[in-house]
């Protein structure tokens, strides 16, 4: 084995990683607005934003089917880009206060359909989860889809945050415990809320509730894989 | 502030030469920043100060690398606001991966390492970003200006106003930790445990 060559090798596929980075499409519909309001419009900024045309849709589809089921509900206001446990936490706090607009949901097939139903693309519940589901909902935090399904401990309001992997993070208090050959980040709340954040292949599983870390984790261990 | 002050050829100009770039800077500055709407801030107050700079330009020289230049200053200049600012707890505060860099490189005796484009190529776009958001910021913009956006090595150096031989070796330093921290994250997925089990049920039979 020669370690300048092995070296060599693996910067090369590095770089080459790397530069496959600046294939990644760049929404740049924000830009696009503010040329235009700088020169005016022109032909070439629809190409641009075509990429983000059938989220915003989703986004307009889904609020008017919230609004039509649930009258009176609180839109969902401001957008995060990275949803560390403190945003989630927020998100739970909304769920639980029912200041979210949400859909009640019969079981857990239902709250499929339902998240399948309202935004496309959304990570999707694909496990049996504890106790009933109460209702469920498919968002966007910082332009992301996420889908939450709230259901019961006990008597403790749980909420379960399905969400792509990159926009969890572990957060600066937090401690890693692993159990039943899964590992689980767990996050504790001055609140008192915890958050247990499990990865799956691309998305992570959020579970959230004002429970006793071994309670929580026995939530989040129900969550079939 | 706005174009106001710009005459019809400067804004041709801006059009023209700026104005395609748009993309590449917001990669850049969302490479650089926590949140979209912070890398568009940036990215608008950049195009802001290369239009009014417009007649600065030298048309025929590297536009991108002009662009990326003003970038990098603004977010500086950004930076060095903020920490003027009194300090606030922030919300958003969270460390996806702080992993330090002893200097040693993991698993480059690795097997798993025998065919590094697979196992490179295994890693979701974004996890690659979110490792890449992890390295020191001289560290980042070495690897976004060469390998990302293909910068040679003169044009990485006058941008980030350090020497050739500079870039060099952050380079090769960044994509060391880069690949560390992905093998990190992979074992973290368990995609080695597969390997193992599968092994270890070789060396059974």
């Amino acid at each position: 084995m020669n370690p300048d060559r092995d070296r060599d090798r693996l910067d090369e596929a590095t770089s080459q990683r790397l530069r496959q980075l600046a294939s990644m499409p760049v929404d740049t519909t924000c830009l696009d607005q503010w040329k235009q309001t700088q020169f005016g419009p022109d032909d070439g900024q629809a190409v641009h934003r075509v990429a983000w045309l059938p989220w915003r849709s989703a986004t307009s589809i889904a609020a008017a089917l919230v609004i039509a089921v649930l009258i009176g509900v609180m839109s969902l206001s401001g957008t995060r880009a990275v949803a560390a446990p403190l945003e989630l936490g927020q998100v739970h706090e909304q769920v639980i206060d029912g200041s979210l607009p949400a859909l009640a949901a019969t079981d857990l097939a239902d709250a499929k359909r339902r998240i399948e139903a309202l935004v496309d693309g959304a990570p999707r519940p694909d496990g049996d989860y504890p106790g009933s589901v109460r209702c469920c909902c498919g968002e966007a935090l910082a332009g992301e889809r996420l889908a939450f399904i709230k259901t019961r401990y006990g008597q403790t309001p749980v909420t379960i945050i399905l969400m792509r992997g990159h926009h969890a993070c572990a957060g600066n208090e937090h401690e890693m415990i692993d159990e039943q050959g899964r590992r689980f980040v767990v996050h504790h709340d001055r609140a008192g809320v915890q958050a247990t954040l499990t990865p799956r292949q691309d998305h992570w599983v959020c579970v959230m509730a004002a429970l006793p870390t071994d309670d929580l984790l026995k939530v989040a261990g129900q969550i079939v894989f | 502030m706005t174009d106001k002050r710009l005459d019809a050829r400067q804004r041709e100009q801006f059009k023209r030469l700026a104005w395609p770039h748009r993309a590449v800077l917001l990669r850049t500055a969302r490479y650089l920043t926590r949140r979209d709407n912070e890398a568009e801030d940036l990215v608008q107050e950049t195009l802001i100060k290369a239009m009014n700079a417009i007649d600065t330009f030298h048309e025929g020289t590297n536009m991108k690398a002009w662009l990326t230049t003003i970038l990098r200053h603004t977010h500086i200049d950004r930076i060095r606001a903020d920490q003027r600012r009194p300090a606030t707890v922030s919300l958003d505060a969270c460390t996806p991966m702080e992993l330090a860099d002893d200097g040693t490189e993991v698993g480059i005796h690795d097997d798993r390492w025998d065919k590094p484009d697979e196992l490179l190529n295994r890693f979701e776009d974004q996890a690659v970003i979110d490792v890449l958001k992890t390295l020191p910021e001289h560290t980042r913009w070495s690897l976004i200006l060469v390998d990302v956006e293909q910068m040679d090595l003169a044009d990485a150096a006058r941008v980030l106003e350090v020497p050739v031989g500079t870039i060099k070796s952050r380079v090769h330093r960044g994509r060391r930790m880069l690949r560390d921290r992905l093998y990190e994250v992979a074992q973290r997925r368990g995609w080695f445990d597969d390997v193992k089990a599968t092994e270890g049920s070789s060396h059974e039979s």
